[in-house]
């Protein structure tokens, strides 16, 4: 077992800026990363990227370069290819690292684990062929791969994203299949954010590109069905009171990110829901620090803001687990948080307004009956809607009656979806009805890499 | 289909006996994919196809065997002359293992 004073676990925007600003006290800091590089998934293989796919990816993804380096100046420790699997409430955290587990003790801990894609379930999303908008994505930045004549259905910022560096690749979508409809433009008017013009025009920018390059724009979809024998074949959905079928062998789905709430919700930590964003997010205070003291999340995990809000999120976090280390006083923390404060609420009415723009349709957060909503054991939203109907009034219940979220993926593409649909049959809140309940280890370990834990005592 | 945008020097590794050709620092994911072949294995219950869906080690769709050991297909790095082959499934409704050259 090692030690070490700030332990930051997650090497994206959040934690990065966690790790470098910690550093910068006299700490020993440790970072952890289950991929073989930083930058998590918005920076993911940024060390390596040649100018040819910078000009693909994009200057928002550039931008992690400077994020890159700081840590590389930092004189943090760096431990990659390691899957942290349990944490406890006393500092302890234990990962796997090529098959051998090791466990580090802490006396701050920073999950900084992100986020992941909304589940989007609609029938036939099982299908070889259908992945999600991120996934292109990550083909894109850490292999360049590119998915020729792939047909987008969702919405979202990251699905226009996608869909102009696909068309910059030279490997432009087939059609995208937007849920967006008039309503949600009506909805989010009054909310739109002045002072993010810039962000603003860029995402404007970004559906002008895929006009110009002749892309069939969908938009206002509804009744979504991915069809095929073996394999993606088509994708049906009606379109101005007509359905349409485009086929193809490759369909991406979006519907925003939601945070990563595995290692939180293992550690059973306070989380609440948050209505707008339609998900659950742990509950911390202005600096990240979650019902136990000693552990903070900063970033997407703890709420979904996006990769700056993310660094900036980091930065602050760190400043209180440095005061908490007695390196600085709190009236200098406070001092040190003022502008990096000043700049999360002007992100904050960016995201208010994004978040209503592209609210989830209720058909994605309520699946129609036959559809799988737990895609490990196949359970679908009917058998759900049919427990509830004799008594399973929570996720944990859904496990009994049918193994729902028991599955390899534990939970973390039903889980959301399972609530919404019981809370909805059942009357309650979201809150009310809670989520599954996560044990560690959190990724499934062999018993010789816990039997690798068991070390012999130094004399 | 898949396209591989930058030159990079390529290797095989069998999938079941077939040769499906890699680019340095692919996942094994990836380069099955990107020669084509959609479906990794079949699900639990229903028997299914099934393949990648997230990419990034969260939905545990692309489970392969290597070394003996079932892991996630996008999390593990292609090398030259791996030998990967299909997860087994339980066929619940007899409770006997197939394997898929049953």
């Amino acid at each position: 077992m090692t030690d070490c004073d700030v332990l930051v676990i997650g090497s994206g925007p959040a934690g990065i800026a966690a790790a470098t600003t910690a550093a910068t006290y006299d700490l020993k800091v440790t970072i952890l990363d289950e991929q073989g590089s930083a930058g998590g998934q918005i920076y993911r293989a940024l060390e390596n990227c040649s100018d040819d796919m910078a000009n693909v990816l994009g200057e928002d993804y550039l931008y992690g370069k400077k994020l890159l380096n700081q840590l590389a100046q930092s004189g943090v420790k760096r431990i990659y290819n390691a899957t942290v699997w349990a944490i406890d409430n006393e500092g302890c955290v234990t990962y796997s690292r090529h098959q051998t587990a090791h466990q580090i003790q802490a006396k701050q801990i920073i999950i900084a684990t992100g986020a992941l894609e909304r589940s989007t379930p609609l029938p036939g999303w099982t299908l070889p062929g259908v992945m999600t908008a991120g996934a292109a994505q990550i083909l894109l930045k850490s292999h360049q791969i590119c998915i020729e004549n792939a047909v987008l259905a969702g919405t979202g910022p990251l699905l226009y994203t996608i869909a102009n560096q696909l068309i910059k690749a030279g490997c432009q979508p087939k059609a995208i299949i937007d849920t967006i409809s008039t309503s949600h433009y009506l909805r989010a008017a009054r909310f739109f954010p002045i002072a993010s013009y810039t962000v603003v025009g860029k995402g404007l920018s970004y559906l002008r590109n895929i006009k110009k390059a002749g892309v069939p724009f969908y938009k206002g979809a509804t009744d979504f069905r991915i069809n095929g024998t073996n394999h993606t074949e088509a994708i049906q959905f009606d379109y101005k009171g007509q359905t349409h079928n485009i086929e193809t062998d490759h369909v991406l789905l979006h519907q925003g990110v939601v945070p990563n709430t595995q290692l939180s919700r293992s550690l059973r930590l306070d989380h609440h829901w948050n209505n707008l964003q339609q998900c659950f997010q742990p509950t911390v205070d202005s600096w990240g620090v979650t019902s136990i003291p000693d552990i903070r999340i900063a970033g997407d995990g703890s709420g979904i803001g996006g990769a700056l809000v993310a660094e900036m999120q980091g930065n602050i976090v760190a400043l209180g687990a440095v005061t908490a280390l007695d390196k600085i006083t709190t009236t200098t923390r406070d001092n040190l948080a003022v502008p990096i404060n000043r700049q999360l609420k002007s992100h904050a009415r960016l995201r208010q307004f994004l978040d209503i723009l592209y609210q989830p349709p209720a058909a994605v957060l309520r699946p129609t009956d036959d559809t799988i909503v737990c895609r490990c054991e196949e359970v679908t939203a009917g058998d759900i809607r049919s427990y509830a109907k004799i008594g399973c009034s929570g996720p944990n219940q859904t496990k009994a009656f049918g193994r729902c979220g028991m599955g390899p993926c534990q939970g973390r593409y039903c889980g959301l979806t399972v609530t919404q649909i019981l809370a909805h049959e059942n009357g309650l809140s979201q809150d009310e009805v809670g989520a599954y309940r996560i044990r560690s280890p959190i990724k499934p370990v062999t018993l010789a890499e816990l039997a690798s834990l068991d070390e012999i005592p130094e004399p | 289909m898949f396209k591989r945008l930058v030159n990079k020097k390529q290797f095989t590794f069998t999938f079941d006996g077939a040769q499906i050709t890699a680019a340095e620092g692919e996942s094994v994911a990836a380069a099955i994919i990107a020669s084509g072949q959609y479906t990794f294995r079949k699900s639990t219950i229903s028997q299914s196809e099934r393949g990648p869906f997230c990419i990034m080690g969260a939905c545990y769709e692309c489970l392969v065997k290597h070394d003996g050991k079932t892991v996630q297909a996008c999390m593990l790095l292609a090398t030259p002359d791996m030998q990967i082959t299909t997860v087994p499934v339980a066929n619940v409704k007899t409770n006997k293992a197939n394997s898929p050259n049953d």
